[in-house]
């Protein structure tokens, strides 16, 4: 047999003794005492033979020992010079050095596993065993880390603790200790989060639970919120500075809870400093604080908003008892029935305390929704409160009705005037009884427009184009129809005027004005049927005929209690010219004939009422202007009197309004809208019964409610009566076989 | 003297009305000088001069004074010391008065000032310009651009579109936003500038113009419009349908301008009514406009009953009666220029109906017949035939030489040319066939 030279087989131990030298080489380099490093012969050497004692056949295939060898060399260098290094030193020096140890070992692993590079790339592979790199690292996790991991914990937890207290540590050590956590195990995350993050955030629990309860009893609770508020920033700092990321909500969320959950009440009811005594000083600050920290815990925002309603609550019950005092007192001087100046002062104190808290709302609070309906339900209670017998439904139609009207408590400018009529209709939404406001407004609306008291059309037009868009063209449908009957009387007026010069000889010689009214659209008013003194009743035919001209079709009702004449009075000192009422002229102009009448003869003639002729009377001789004497001349109108013109009457002014007796028209209005009240919940009941066929009482009462209170809340015990009411008239019946339903009849 | 107390006491409650004690002397000064304005008219212009000089400040005395006074003046015909009047009053408006009473005052003067605009247009002239001017100074916005409508609608009334144009241009600018879209919020004031521009190009016939602004109008939600503006919008709508002949549309839009006139108490709802009725004529409906209710109190109005009648009439095909109507009632009917332009075409209508009823039952129809019939030149007849046969309203064919309509499926023509042909090539094989036994 002829053989070629071979390449001589090399022997276990003396290729051992050659990577050995390599190693130890290594570890020379890696301690820094020799900065001789590998030239490349060197390595190829040690490469070479690596790949020798691998390639050859068996027996001489050597890998699974070099394989286990690799291992054991780690294991011997960390058992020998590692180990003792770390077990001399504690503290910050003991994460130095461990640090320092880390970075070694990882530089080393990887030189070997150049050494050693044939056995990752086919041994390994072929064996599916782990590769060197793993080996190496579980070396040291299995060696070092295992047995120091907790205590290293332990160290970081003090320094990041010294670092709470404002003390300086090294940052880039501590991250670098970290980062052993995250790198042993392979980026997975589970060694950082089982050995050091969960012990973390014990430790940070623990550390602002003592804080906390430190805190809160030094504290006010604006200083408070204000540590509390640095400590979760800080928390944050932390993590952007040496944690992993994935920590901070888990930080954050147990310093919060420690911080703000578990104090929340404490925080929050502190005397003298708590969320209450916030809002009473206007902090306002701070109280964007209280909702930057709470807005972040579950549920964090329903006692701050809790105190906050009933912050606002107290707020409004305050102006209401203001107003009440003040209406009181006014009172004792004066008997008012109506709406007075401190009735108008609530209205505006209350619109003012809105923007208030409406600004903090926005500001403070972000419109956080939670918010909002706080506001809105502390309204509803501050809205629906009557002042002195006054409901909010009427001071608020006084409080448009003064803006609006000429004389008015208010010298506004337009813009001045639109904004408040905007804030009034904001506030309208918090009212439950907005139809009784809107009766209310209708009547003053009523009396604005027929007796010329509003400064600006397009104010009115403004107020109600603001209430339809809120409430929608039910609303407001019957109030356009008033200003549209008014713009329409102004035309009338130049018409029939027309008209009279057009017939010369239907001219009733005295000026006359007539307004046309659509029936519906105006609220009714007390008419009473008089007689008419011979010039009025010459006016009414003569506009009746120019009526009936124009609109054979429609019929004039005449509603005189409206009207007001000019009449002059020929006295003796001097002609004086009186404003008065349509009644107040004609019992006047009765005296043209008679100097002295009684009593009744007054009442015969005119064909008054006692109340009327009383209320007239009384205005005519017992009041400011006594143009006519009475006998017996005393305070009080009986039918026994007797009236005679007084020619010695006289006063500085020319012209003299002779005002009427005020009738309090509350009751009424009210009455009024009770009564549309019933018909709204009876076609409501019909509708939804209509739809269902079969309801349960509580649903009826339930639907019934929820489609009405839009407008207003009923009343359960009236909803019950009128389905009661409905039964009677066959509209609804109960079932036979259960009581308590109801079953729709065609 | 009576003291509150007093008054307390009886359960009787007066208001305060005016708690401000007015300046007794020039208040009375005032009616004194007003009393006297029948009587002795220099001596109350005297009187009204001197309430204006006894104001310390300018104030709501002699506000009233002034306006008394330029009433005066215009009366006795002193025009220059009118406008003088007036200017020192328009001083007044800024502040001393409430806005809605200066501007029913000056609404007033503009209003008699207007009523002779024919005799004196310098006057008026000045007039308007000299108030503008003042309301622009004031910021009386809402004044200001009630008055450029009121002179907006005295240069319709003379037909001087030119400068129509000019003051619209200006109204539209002031309803807009800065970004040029119309504002929302000023829907009432645009929809009067829509209604008197809408007028403007019903006159001038643009009817592109028109029906763009119209569309516009009727957009706005926000106005609460007046009876008679909707109803301007809503009848020139209607004509406006009725020069597209779309006569549908146009009677909707003129139900709807008889109902804003009729709340408005406007005399064009007659009008209105009767252009509805011209429009259910021309849409050939059967639909009765007076069975609504709002329509129904007008149904025995002279004017509407003539229209009713014509109804009827034109109901029935009833063409003597049509016509006789319109004789006798040629004022009610043709005197509207709108109403005249359409009659024609009722007429057309009526005949139509009346022709196809009459040849119903024949299949040959004598020309010279329908004439008498439908009392109606021949020539038009024939003309009428040939359009109603392109239209395929009427199966026939007309013989001029013998005047004869002849009616009649002209498929059932083709169908016996067919069989002659069919016949014909029969014949011609049975000769060849024995022409080729013989051979």
């Amino acid at each position: 047999m002829n053989m070629s030279p071979r390449i001589p087989v090399v022997d276990l131990e003396d290729g051992w003794r050659d990577v050995l030298a390599g190693v130890a080489k290594l570890k020379c380099i890696l301690d820094g005492s020799n900065v001789v490093h590998f030239v490349p012969d060197e390595y190829m050497h040690l490469y070479t033979t690596v790949y020798n004692m691998c390639t050859q056949k068996p027996p001489n295939d050597y890998s699974q020992v070099l394989y286990d060898r690799y291992k054991q060399a780690l294991d011997d260098h960390i058992e020998s010079v590692v180990l003792p290094s770390l077990n001399e030193k504690h503290g910050v020096f003991l994460l130095r050095e461990i640090v320092q140890r880390w970075e070694k070992h990882k530089l080393m692993v990887r030189w070997l596993r150049r050494f050693f590079d044939y056995l990752d790339r086919y041994y390994v592979t072929r064996r599916s065993l782990d590769s060197l790199k793993d080996l190496g690292w579980s070396s040291f996790r299995d060696l070092v880390f295992d047995k120091l991991k907790s205590t290293v914990a332990t160290i970081m937890i003090g320094m990041i603790d010294d670092e709470r207290e404002g003390n300086l540590i090294d940052r880039p050590l501590l991250k670098n200790a970290l980062d052993i956590y995250v790198e042993i195990g392979d980026s997975q995350l589970n060694y950082y989060s089982d050995d050091f993050e969960q012990s973390f955030l014990n430790g940070t629990t623990d550390y602002y639970s003592k804080k906390a309860q430190t805190w809160i009893l030094e504290n006010s609770c604006p200083e408070y919120m204000l540590k509390a508020e640095e400590c979760l920033q800080k928390e944050k700092d932390r993590v952007a500075n040496y944690l992993h990321s994935t920590t901070e909500p888990k930080l954050f969320a147990a310093a919060l809870f420690e911080l703000i959950d578990r104090r929340a009440e404490e925080i929050l009811n502190k005397e003298n400093s708590g969320c209450k005594v916030l809002l009473c000083d206007e902090k306002t600050e701070d109280l964007a604080r209280m909702f930057r920290l709470f807005s972040r815990i579950t549920d964090g925002l329903l006692p701050v908003s809790k105190i906050f309603k009933e912050h606002v609550i107290a707020e409004g019950m305050s102006l209401l008892k203001h107003a009440t005092d003040a209406a009181n007192s006014r009172k004792d001087e004066k008997k008012g029935v109506v709406v007075g100046l401190p009735e108008q002062d609530f209205v505006r104190s209350v619109i003012e305390l809105h923007d208030k808290y409406m600004a903090y709302v926005t500001n403070c609070f972000q419109s956080n929704s939670v918010f909002h309906k706080a506001l809105k339900e502390a309204f509803e209670v501050i809205c629906n409160k009557d002042v002195v017998g006054c409901s909010s439904a009427e001071l608020f139609a006084a409080y448009c009705d003064s803006i609006l009207k000429r004389g008015g408590s208010e010298k506004l400018s337009d813009e001045a005037i639109d904004e408040s009529l905007e804030k009034v209709v904001k506030l309208l939404t918090y009212l439950s009884d907005k139809d009784l406001f809107v009766e209310f407004h209708r009547k003053k609306l009523g009396r604005r427009l027929l007796f010329d008291k509003n400064t600006n059309d397009e104010h009115e037009r403004i107020l109600l184009s603001k209430l339809k868009q809120f409430f929608g063209g039910q609303f407001t449908s019957k109030m356009e129809g008033m200003l549209k009957d008014i713009t329409l009387a102004k035309e009338h007026q130049s018409s029939f005027e027309e008209y009279v010069s057009n017939n010369p000889e239907s001219n009733p010689l005295i000026d006359l004005n007539v307004t046309v009214l659509t029936t519906g659209y105006w609220p009714t008013y007390k008419n009473s049927d008089i007689n008419l003194p011979l010039e009025m009743v010459k006016c009414v035919e003569v506009f009746k005929e120019y009526y009936r001209s124009d609109k054979q079709h429609r019929k004039l009702t005449w509603i005189f209690s409206l009207g007001n004449c000019v009449v002059i009075g020929n006295f003796d000192a001097k002609p004086v010219e009186f404003v008065l009422n349509t009644y107040q002229a004609a019992l006047l102009l009765l005296f043209n004939e008679a100097d002295k009448l009684s009593y009744s003869d007054i009442v015969s003639q005119l064909k008054l009422s006692d109340d009327d002729a009383v209320r007239l009377l009384h205005s005519l001789s017992c009041a400011k202007y006594k143009i006519l004497n009475k006998e017996p001349s005393n305070r009080v109108i009986s039918p026994e009197d007797e009236f005679e013109f007084n020619s010695k009457f006289t006063d500085r002014m020319r012209r003299i309004k002779v005002p009427l007796p005020q009738i309090d028209e509350k009751k009424k209005v009210v009455d009024d809208v009770n009564k549309d009240r019933r018909f709204a919940i009876d076609a409501s009941l019909v509708r939804i019964m209509k739809s269902r066929k079969v309801l349960g009482h509580q649903q009826l009462v339930a639907e019934c409610v929820e489609q009405l209170s839009r407008m207003f809340k009923p009343d359960i015990k009236i909803i019950k009566r009128r389905i009661e009411d409905l039964i009677s008239r066959e509209y609804l019946e109960r079932d036979s076989e259960n009581a308590q339903t109801y079953k729709y009849l065609a | 003297m009576g003291s509150d107390a007093d008054m307390e006491d009886y359960g009787f409650e007066y208001s305060d009305d005016e708690p401000e004690e007015q300046d007794v002397d020039i208040e009375n000064q005032y009616y004194n000088s007003k009393g006297m304005v029948e009587t002795d008219p220099e001596g109350a212009l005297a009187g009204f001069d001197q309430v204006v000089r006894m104001e310390p400040e300018k104030a709501e005395w002699g506000f009233k004074a002034l306006k008394q006074t330029v009433k005066l003046y215009y009366k006795l015909g002193k025009y220059k010391e009118m406008m003088d009047a007036y200017r020192e009053m328009l001083t007044y408006i800024k502040s001393a008065v409430t806005r809605n009473y200066s501007e029913k005052c000056i609404n007033n003067i503009m209003d008699f000032v207007s009523g002779s605009a024919s005799q004196n247009f310098s006057l008026l002239q000045e007039f308007y310009q000299t108030t503008l001017k003042a309301l622009e100074e004031a910021k009386n916005e809402r004044l200001w651009f009630k008055t450029n409508l009121k002179l907006c609608k005295i240069w319709f009334d003379m037909g001087e579109y030119g400068r129509m144009s000019k003051i619209l241009k200006e109204l539209h600018k002031s309803c807009q936003r800065e970004d040029g879209s119309d504002d929302q919020k000023k829907g009432t004031q645009l929809l009067e500038v829509y209604a008197i521009e809408i007028q403007m190009y019903t006159e001038t016939k643009n009817n592109k113009k028109l029906k763009e602004l119209y569309t516009k109008a009727l957009s706005i939600k926000s106005a609460i419009p007046h009876p008679r503006i909707m109803g301007i919008i809503r009848e020139c709508g209607g004509k406006m349908h009725m020069a597209e002949r779309q006569w549908a549309d146009a009677a909707t839009d003129f139900f709807e301008a008889f109902k804003n006139y009729d709340e408005a108490g406007n005399p064009r709802r007659i009008q209105c009514l009767k252009y509805l009725v011209l429009a259910n004529m021309l849409m050939e409906s059967e639909v009765n406009p007076f069975d609504g209710q709002e329509a129904k109190p007008y149904k025995n109005d002279p004017e509407i009953l003539a229209m009713t009648n014509l109804i009827a009439a034109y109901q029935k095909n009833d063409i003597m009666e049509f016509e006789k109507i319109l004789k006798s009632n040629r004022r009610t009917i043709m005197d509207d220029p709108f109403i005249r332009n359409y009659i024609e075409d009722l007429l057309k209508n009526i005949r139509t109906q009346v022709l196809l009823k009459l040849i119903k039952p024949y299949t040959r129809i004598r020309i010279p017949f329908i004439s008498q019939e439908l009392n109606f030149p021949e020539k038009d007849v024939e003309q009428l035939l040939v359009s109603l046969i392109l239209d395929n309203r009427i199966q026939g064919h007309i013989d001029q030489v013998n005047k004869l309509l002849e009616r009649g499926d002209r498929s059932k023509g083709m169908r016996k040319y067919q069989a002659i042909d069919k016949w014909n090539t029969q014949l011609k094989n049975i000769y060849q066939t024995v022409s080729n036994r013989v051979g």
